[in-house]
């Protein structure tokens, strides 16, 4: 019995010892990659630029030493290979450690590279177990190294505040949050086009002195960039996809055209719904918004009910007027559909739907599309009436 | 020694002083009693063991001089000693010599009397002992503040103050063929399982030992996984618990000499419980409870789950997190399990420390600990700060349950060598071990994780939670002799209850 114990003990301890620690990285041996961006390279290669992280100068008081404000506590590195994962290997040769993809924020793809196609790229980043679905991914106008040596004032990496950014779609709704996921769920569907945010450089000729931005979205047909929505364009993708959160509505303010008021909205939601008339397909968007005034510039006041119904007509009129735009950019010029309607189709109409399929591309340049806006106004906020009201 | 007494009074002299011989404390007093019936006699007790006070003024003034003055009855004999000369409460006779030496050695005071061929034993024990203290491993703010002492007798004494019931047994016996120590078996008849109560008493009786200088010594003798970590036997040093554990049904073994007295059954849960417990509001107390439960949760598993995550899965930290952790680890020599390793015994080194050293040289250890394992080690760079926070939170966290404090670091121990080796699935799989083998033990024959598993739903009103006294009707399942209730139900005080009755 004792020896039986004995040699399962031995053969415990020879287990663990051989078998366990093979793969232990202690955490000062990983280089955390916090933003990476692709740009194709020369000669049919590809250009990958990370952020990593220099823990010393994050600012957290350490050893004895505390972070400098001078320095970044970010190394942008570049590294060239033929396939995305070689050049990733490669940054061994200029790191020495490891890179570790597990906080990885963003990916973005230089317009470039983006033009050329997005699926080689993001294959490896969907496939490597190390980078989470959660990843923003961006396209860049110009090269997305020069993005990532940018830096910014509020994070000390620009890769969080470049996620930080995309979040804040929340907010503004004229910009695009798309993560892995969502794009790797849109290059599967044969109808929905891709979409992803859209980043650019701001400011003057000077190195320091620019700024980034996110603005509007980028918008693909199959994988390969089909060109930019602007911001009004963008929100009218966004409250047809219901994607809008919250965000500032500029009207002409009623019995005053010269002054303007602003509408703040406080929830929207939208109804795609397809029919089937006559061996056509029309689609009915149905836009549902509430809001608050928000700001009035004239001194009229709103809150007569004609004068309220007619804020809410004039806040139906922008949201209308955005939709078409961006109906008019996907339909006309990119040739499109980043909206769903064919899988809206789809889905209600799934026989009629196959004979369709393979002609999808050009009914979607002719398809109908009605729009519904509803708007309700809730509240005027702490005043009702403009202190010197007329 | 099994020699009888014989009415030859210098033969029992002779044979007393060859066996209590070289002992410098023995004192025997020849005396002889009697005017004109002269009888010859001598005591012998043990200086330091009896109340000299009593020898004088009960024993020896009586049958000295008193006796004399005793004019109508001129002649008197072994009972009329006995029963109208001594004037001290305890007296019993024995035949053998080996029996009245074995009184001497106790602490009584035996009579040799040449007309009989009996000893009586006089029982006048008296010794400087402690008095009833603070308790000092269970120190409670709420509750009774005593704690036992060394005597067995004040021992019983204080648990007989607490429940004034004549159906509180307290069964005498010794074990040690040298010690001789006085064993006391404490129980209620009717709550308490009479087969508990005779395992208890038959798992006694089968020891042999040499000595029982202490409660551990029987533990280690009675307990049913003597390879087990976990203990399953508890020990406590207040009355008050005592009495508690003993209503509930359980059976106490006092040891004379030690203030810490073994209660069985022993459960896991009561690990987690101390007497205020059930002094306090139950509000409060129940949410204490979930707090000793993480606590023990944290002494265990923090340092192994601190290194499986650094080592094998930083991306389940908050990446601001995982930045100070590798900011903090940057220039550190040592694997994140050596950090937490020599962290860990140095701990240990200044908690023996901190319990061995005498008194006035406290202050040293503490400050020299502090700036050393605080602020030095990390300012050397030899350890990281998170490591230094892990161990401290560890050595706190142990502190809120003093009861497992054994077992939780042997088992720590193991878990970080786990979560080196193998990461959280290593700490897992043991988890799974340890709780299997939790589930596989019993106390005195009630499974050691009740009311869990054995699943008792009633038992959960004193389990992590405790609920109101009022609510806590019957005694804990399987410990004592059958579910009894323990109040009656319906005692929920409300301010309606008059108005109803009264129409």
């Amino acid at each position: 019995m004792v020896k039986k114990i004995l040699i399962l003990c031995l053969i415990l301890i020879c287990l663990m010892l051989n078998l366990g620690c093979w793969n232990k990285v202690e955490l000062n041996e990983r280089a955390f990659v916090m933003g990476v961006g692709v740009d194709k390279g020369e000669n049919d290669t590809v250009k990958l630029t990370v952020q990593i992280l220099l823990p010393e100068k994050v600012g957290v008081p350490s050893a004895g030493a505390v972070g400098s404000d001078s320095e970044k506590p970010v190394w942008v590195v570049t590294s060239t290979g033929h396939t995305i994962f070689d050049a990733v290997r490669n940054f061994v040769m200029q790191s020495g450690r490891k890179l570790f993809w597990q906080y990885n924020k963003i990916i973005i793809i230089g317009e470039e590279a983006a033009w050329e196609g997005i699926l080689p790229i993001l294959d490896f980043f969907a496939r490597d177990h190390e980078i989470r679905l959660d990843n923003k991914v961006l396209v860049a106008r110009g090269k997305a190294l020069d993005i990532l040596n940018t830096d910014h004032e509020l994070e000390p990496m620009s890769a969080v505040s470049i996620k930080d950014m995309v979040e804040g779609k929340k907010a503004i709704g004229t910009i695009v949050d798309v993560t892995l996921f969502d794009i790797m769920g849109r290059l599967t569907s044969k109808s929905m086009a891709s979409i992803a945010s859209r980043i650019e450089l701001l400011g003057s000729e000077a190195e320091d002195e620019k700024k980034l931005r996110v603005t509007g979205a980028a918008v693909f047909r199959e994988d390969k960039l089909a060109g930019f929505l602007n911001k009004p364009e963008t929100r009218g993708l966004n409250w047809v996809l219901g994607e809008v959160v919250s965000g500032i509505i500029v009207v002409i303010s009623p019995l005053n055209p010269q002054e303007n008021a602003s509408i703040e909205i406080i929830r929207a939601g939208s109804k795609v719904k397809p029919e089937f008339k006559d061996g056509y397909f029309l689609i009915t968007v149905e836009v549902n918004m509430e809001g608050n005034l928000g700001e009035q510039q004239s001194r009229v006041n709103l809150v007569e009910p004609e004068r309220w119904a007619s804020l809410e007509r004039r806040a139906a009129e922008v949201i209308e007027n955005e939709i078409k735009a961006a109906l008019e950019k996907a339909q006309k010029e990119y040739k499109t559909d980043i909206f769903g309607f064919g899988e809206a189709i789809y889905r209600k109409f799934p026989s009629q739907w196959k004979q369709i399929e393979n002609v999808w591309e050009d009914l979607f340049e002719q398809l109908e599309i009605d729009l519904k806006i509803n708007v309700k106004l809730r509240r005027t906020g702490i005043i009702t009436t403009p202190v010197r009201s007329e | 020694m099994l020699k009888k007494i014989s009415r030859n009074i210098l033969k029992d002299l002779y044979l007393i002083k060859s066996i209590l011989a070289d002992n410098y404390d023995v004192v025997i007093r020849e005396f002889t009693i009697g005017d004109k019936q002269q009888v010859e006699a001598f005591i012998v007790f043990i200086d330091g063991l009896i109340q000299e006070n009593i020898v004088n003024d009960s024993i020896l003034r009586p049958l000295m001089i008193d006796i004399r003055d005793v004019k109508s009855n001129d002649f008197f004999d072994f009972n009329s000693i006995k029963k109208s000369a001594l004037a001290t409460a305890n007296v019993r006779e024995v035949e053998t010599v080996g029996e009245a030496v074995q009184g001497i050695v106790s602490g009584n005071t035996a009579l040799f009397l040449s007309i009989s061929d009996k000893v009586l034993l006089i029982d006048n024990k008296g010794f400087e002992s402690r008095g009833i203290e603070k308790p000092e491993m269970e120190t409670v703010i709420r509750g009774p503040k005593e704690s036992f002492g060394e005597v067995l007798q004040v021992n019983t004494a204080l648990l007989r103050r607490k429940i004034k019931n004549s159906n509180l047994k307290l069964e005498k016996l010794k074990i040690g063929e040298q010690t001789q120590t006085d064993i006391c078996i404490a129980y209620i008849k009717g709550i308490a399982n009479e087969e508990i109560v005779c395992e208890v008493k038959n798992r006694l009786k089968d020891i042999k030992i040499d000595s029982v200088l202490e409660s551990g010594y029987l533990e280690e003798f009675i307990e049913d996984a003597p390879f087990s970590p976990f203990p399953t036997i508890a020990n406590t040093e207040k009355p008050d618990t005592v009495a508690g554990k003993i209503l509930e049904g359980r059976v106490a073994i006092f040891v004379d000499g030690t203030p810490t007295v073994l209660t069985v059954p022993h459960i896991f849960i009561e690990g987690l419980m101390v007497s205020e417990d059930y002094y306090s509001r139950p509000y409060f107390v129940s949410i204490i409870r979930l707090v000793r439960l993480g606590a023990m949760l944290m002494t265990m598993l923090l340092p192994s789950l601190y290194i499986a995550i650094v080592t094998f899965h930083p991306e389940l930290l908050p990446v601001e997190l995982a930045i100070s952790l590798a900011v903090a680890s940057e220039g550190v020599p040592f694997p994140a399990f050596m950090e937490v390793f020599i962290m860990g015994l140095l701990f240990e080194v200044l908690r023996e420390a901190g319990v061995r050293m005498p008194r006035a040289v406290g202050q040293a250890v503490s400050i020299v600990g502090a700036l050393i394992l605080g602020d030095a080690a990390i300012r050397a760079g030899i350890v990281g700060a998170p490591v230094v926070i892990v161990t401290a939170l560890t050595a706190i966290s142990s502190f809120v349950v003093p009861a497992q404090l054994d077992v939780l670091t042997m088992l720590r121990l193991v878990f970080v060598v786990i979560g080196t080796v193998m990461g959280l699935p290593g700490i897992m799989i043991a988890i799974i071990a340890v709780v299997i083998h939790m589930g596989s033990l019993r106390s005195f024959g009630v499974p050691y994780m009740v009311p869990l598993a054995p699943f008792f739903a009633a038992g959960w009103k004193d389990f992590v939670v405790r609920v109101p006294w009022w609510a806590m009707t019957g005694r804990p399942h399987l410990i004592g002799t059958e579910r009894r209730q323990r109040q009656k139900p319906g005692q929920r005080p409300s301010p309606y209850d008059e108005e109803i009755e009264n129409g």
